[in-house]
């Protein structure tokens, strides 16, 4: 038996604010997606017309094909698949190293590893420019990989660390009384129960790539190699902004992303929350 | 894992890594390979550049142009960036406020020498190649003209007549600010006026000013934009500002401003010509909007200013004839004919002018005709100094916002402006002109 004013105080305390919220965070996802589908002419007329009628596929072809969104999603996703299985392999080991083991400096080196995201991006440009230049690496996606997956091994190696010191040492010293080396028991004991950290790791990672527009700019020089944040950019001109053809190269760029959150979801609050409970 | 096996996986990822390096990409062949940075790639314009940059390639065979579009707003910071490390292209497009700045660096090369050789240079409209002259202090050419722009007032021609004003082509700036405040109408959600406030919004009202003042900037090597007049004009233009305009316009840069006016906000916009494509595929019907030039000064003058947009070559290349040649490709009639119908814009070839679209455009006539009026000067905007555009970007485009929120006064926002401008024209004189 429910108490009494139940409903009305869930309702006003419970689905009140969470439609409220829900609201203002769709609002900007479905106007875009309203405008993806609309003609240019009807995104900028009066009366607002707030269902995409009528309705045209117009923008995505235009953006895919001409405008060459289809080779930027190529080039970010190689980019950001590589970035990604980079950073979580190395950040594994990291992690480890850092949850495990005891060495003198330990305090220092984790400060200094976060202090590395304290760097703005636009201070390292011009000397990561000269660097890569000079290893023939300009206009050349492993550019963009190494750059990606350094920045962001450092955050996602002291996540790692908390979701590895959530495991029991028990475990490994388990495995390792039955025979296995440090290596397999890492494999074969922690690695598994680690899922739910890999993927939040990974998924934490991946936006990251997947956003990045400074090194992608500045490190590629040819239009063949632009990155979806580039091809984004470069819809708005000088005095105008094709609206239509920006919300259709929006939508195409969220689209992993959006897949992919969807897909894991369930590891990623997992995974988030394991973190945080061992620090 | 014993140490012989991690020196083995050490090895292994440093071959790895330096694989990655050994990709390079060296031209062996005989054609000369040329890089085109194309600032304006939005999708209006690229398609129409790059269908010359293949058009050049197609009709000859000896150099190959590659182009590679840069967003507008970040080009610069990738130009900038590019001289530092010595990586620049060979040929760009160039904004007019960009070019003194990489001229007092050496970035640019000088034109003059292949100029003065090429058979079609009459086909240049005059008053722009000394447009682009005076941006050196030693009257070198370091562009050659595309396109030119003016500021216009953007007004509703239907709006208008609803208030019964039909004289907007002779108007002064007082019958500007009566059209705006007769325009407004609460009942309806309309302003009279959108103002940019955001980014640009030093650059316009700069404009303004002089077109108010009729002046030139500097008399007497010290300039004229805080004196009283000017002031008084800039507070009764901000008095505007929440009433007549919306008050989103505090951070509205040319996208806001255009929304504005062409979803029916506001009934009139400055702005150069630039923006004519929106409002064409906004309003169905042509009458419905019409550019007028800047009003008549308070001495009668119209003063009107000159924005040129062109192509440059970088001082680094290897193949300054090869470039030159493209440049002139790019200007020659039929292309420089349908890159300014495109953009709606006054072509820099002369011939061009004998087309019909040229003709038949209402706004470019408009324009055309004031710039030809007896009554016309320029208001010769200080593009030279390079510091005019960081000017206005990092010290009067804040100021301005403070002076529309009331936190300064205008008197504070026009004197803050001077004493840059004056201190920049200092500098200029004494360390590149050598005065």
């Amino acid at each position: 038996m429910r108490p009494k004013f139940y409903w009305p105080k869930r309702v006003l305390m419970f689905y009140l604010p969470m439609i409220l919220i829900l609201t203002f965070i769709i609002f900007p996802l479905y106007w875009t997606v309203r405008t993806s589908l609309m003609h240019e002419r009807d995104i900028v007329s009066l009366p607002i017309r707030y269902l995409p009628i009528p309705a045209t596929f117009t923008n995505f072809i235009t953006a895919w094909d001409v405008v060459g969104f289809n080779m930027y999603f190529r080039n970010s996703l190689f980019v950001a698949v590589l970035s990604v299985t980079l950073v979580t392999f190395f950040s594994i080991f990291v992690g480890y190293s850092l949850s495990r083991f005891k060495f003198r400096g330990k305090n220092a080196f984790m400060f200094m590893m976060l202090a590395t995201q304290f760097l703005p991006a636009a201070m390292l440009i011009l000397p990561l420019f000269m660097i890569f230049r000079n290893l023939n690496l300009l206009n050349n996606h492993f550019s963009l990989v190494l750059i990606n997956t350094t920045m962001q091994l450092s955050f996602n190696s002291i996540l790692m660390r908390g979701f590895v010191s959530g495991i029991p040492i028990e475990l490994e010293e388990a495995a390792t009384i039955d025979g296995c080396s440090r290596i397999g028991a890492i494999f074969k004991t922690v690695i598994p129960l680690l899922i739910p950290g890999l993927v939040a790791t990974a998924a934490f990672s991946f936006v990251g790539v997947w956003n990045e527009f400074l090194y992608a700019f500045m490190f590629m020089t040819s239009r063949t190699n632009f990155t979806l944040p580039i091809g984004l950019r470069s819809v708005i001109g000088e005095y105008t902004a094709n609206h239509g053809i920006l919300a259709a190269g929006s939508m195409i760029a969220l689209v992993p992303a959006l897949l992919m959150f969807v897909y894991l979801q369930k590891y990623l609050i997992t995974g988030l929350a394991a973190g945080s409970v061992k620090g | 894992m014993s140490k012989f096996k991690v020196v083995v996986l050490m090895a292994a990822v440093l071959a790895f890594a330096l694989a990655f390096t050994a990709c390079g990409s060296d031209d062996e062949d005989d054609v000369i390979h040329l890089t085109y940075w194309v600032i304006n790639s939005d999708p209006l314009r690229l398609p129409v550049l790059s269908s010359h940059v293949h058009a050049f390639n197609a009709s000859q065979d000896r150099i190959f142009v590659e182009y590679v579009p840069l967003p507008q707003d970040d080009a610069l910071n990738r130009i900038n960036m590019a001289l530092s490390a010595n990586e620049e292209p060979d040929v760009t497009d160039l904004m007019h406020g960009w070019v003194a700045n990489l001229v007092l660096r050496d970035a640019l090369l000088q034109l003059d020498s292949r100029y003065d050789s090429w058979n079609a240079r009459t086909e240049m409209v005059p008053a722009l190649i000394s447009e682009i002259r005076n941006l050196d202090a030693h009257g070198g050419l370091y562009m050659l003209p595309a396109t030119s722009n003016t500021h216009t007032i953007w007004v509703r021609t239907d709006w208008l007549a609803e208030q019964g004003i039909t004289n907007q082509a002779t108007w002064t700036w007082d019958d500007f600010f009566h059209a705006v405040e007769a325009m407004t109408d609460p009942s309806q959600v309309r302003f009279g006026h959108t103002l940019r406030g955001g980014p640009g919004s030093a650059a316009t009202l700069f404009e303004m000013i002089f077109s108010y003042s009729g002046e030139n900037v500097f008399e007497n090597n010290v300039t004229t934009l805080n004196s009283p007049h000017n002031v008084a004009f800039i507070e009764r233009y901000f008095a505007l500002f929440g009433e007549h305009t919306p008050e989103g316009d505090l951070v509205a840069g040319h996208m806001e401003i255009t929304a504005n006016f062409t979803t029916g906000i506001a009934g009139s916009m400055i702005h150069n010509l630039g923006s004519y494509q929106n409002h064409a595929d906004a309003f169905d019907d042509y009458n419905a909007f019409e550019a007028i030039p800047m009003p008549l000064s308070r001495i009668g003058t119209r003063n009107l200013s000159t924005s040129v947009h062109g192509y440059s070559v970088f001082a680094s290349t290897e193949h300054p004839d090869a470039a030159f040649e493209f440049l002139t490709w790019m200007i020659n009639a039929e292309n420089n004919s349908e890159w300014n119908e495109t953009l709606g814009q006054l072509p820099s070839n002369i011939r061009v002018m004998e087309e019909a679209w040229f003709n038949e455009a209402e706004h470019i006539a408009t324009m055309t005709a004031a710039i030809n009026a007896p009554n016309a000067t320029s208001n010769g905007l200080p593009q030279f100094l390079p510091e005019f555009a960081s000017i206005n970007n990092t010290i009067a485009g804040p100021a301005i916002q403070e002076a529309l929120l009331g936190q300064i006064t205008v008197q504070e926002l026009l004197d803050l402006w001077a004493d840059a401008l004056n201190n920049a024209l200092d500098e200029y004189l004494t360390h590149v002109v050598g005065q």
